[in-house]
């Protein structure tokens, strides 16, 4: 299979497969799409929006079609992966500001506003990304093609690009009941270094679990 | 309305939305100046001048503000 696994930059053209790449990376194996939650938007609605921040092409975040590579298989898309140099974009701003302005630019003011009574939730588990270091966010592999290598196959491109950019090291926010993805991190040399907890009673409703890790190699 | 009116009412916006009535904005002033000031209340921050002066940034223009005189300026430009 190994051979037949084309791994490339992502261009516009992928961008369907980056909305249900980002949607079921939130879910994480749940029904909880924390980020439609959080704006008081349906899933459907939530989606359109993602695409349209991703159609904006800044680069720098994990909603930047340049920060993915993507898999192919048989000239089908079957698994992305996002990854950037945190803080070494054109505007030389943290990402997680990027994220912000997009999601601001958007979504319709009156949802981004409804965010506001549920920020104390959300903010335990926000994970602050150090400058200069290579981020990697949101991964997913069509299901009929996981447990086949893919994903090691492109977090090994993602080591590639960081080795090239010459970043500090690379990091991974993953969350505590995902074993499989904790140990696929493992197997590319990646050590847990931080554990964030939240102990808000509504977290599990805006994520997939209380607990995530911070994983750097 | 002049450049004071603006911060005046920035002023108001910080207060509420970084939850601290002792913020006196300075131009030079940025994130790393105010406790609370990260991504999500940005977000709000920003939705907020918006919604209060009846105007919409560019993309480009928010990914260009650095520190909070870049904002008054810019909000200031579109008043004009």
């Amino acid at each position: 299979m190994s051979e037949e696994i084309k791994i490339r930059k992502a261009t516009l053209n992928d961008i369907d497969f980056l909305v249900d790449t980002i949607v079921a990376a939130e879910k994480s194996g749940t029904d909880n799409f924390g980020l439609a939650k959080l704006f008081e938007l349906s899933e459907d609605e939530m989606r359109s929006y993602i695409k349209a921040m991703l159609e904006e092409e800044v680069d720098g975040c994990e909603f930047s079609v340049s920060s993915f590579l993507v898999a192919e298989h048989q000239g089908k898309v079957v698994s992305a992966f996002a990854g950037w140099v945190e803080g070494q974009n054109e505007d030389e701003l943290p990402s997680a500001i990027l994220k912000s302005n997009l999601v601001g630019y958007c979504l319709p003011v009156e949802n981004v506003l409804k965010s506001q009574s549920k920020l104390e939730i959300v903010k335990p588990l926000q994970i602050e990304r150090e400058e200069g270091t290579y981020q990697l966010e949101y991964s997913f592999t069509n299901p009929d093609y996981q447990g086949k290598g893919i994903m090691g196959a492109i977090i090994d491109a993602h080591i590639q690009q960081a080795v090239s950019f010459s970043a500090k090291k690379m990091q991974v926010h993953v969350f505590e009941n995902n074993p499989a993805a904790i140990r696929t991190y493992e197997k590319k040399g990646f050590k847990v270094t931080g554990k964030y907890k939240s102990t808000h009673p509504l977290t599990s409703e805006y994520y997939p679990f209380n607990v995530e890790l911070l994983m750097e190699q | 309305m002049n450049r004071n009116e603006i911060i005046e009412k920035l002023t108001a916006i910080f207060h509420e939305v970084f939850n601290d009535n002792t913020i006196v904005l300075r131009d030079e002033m940025t994130a790393k100046d105010v406790e609370n000031w990260d991504s999500l209340t940005h977000m709000l921050m920003i939705t907020k001048v918006e919604k209060t002066f009846g105007i919409k940034f560019k993309l480009k223009e928010l990914n260009r503000l650095k520190q909070v005189g870049d904002l008054i300026s810019v909000v200031e430009s579109k008043l004009q």
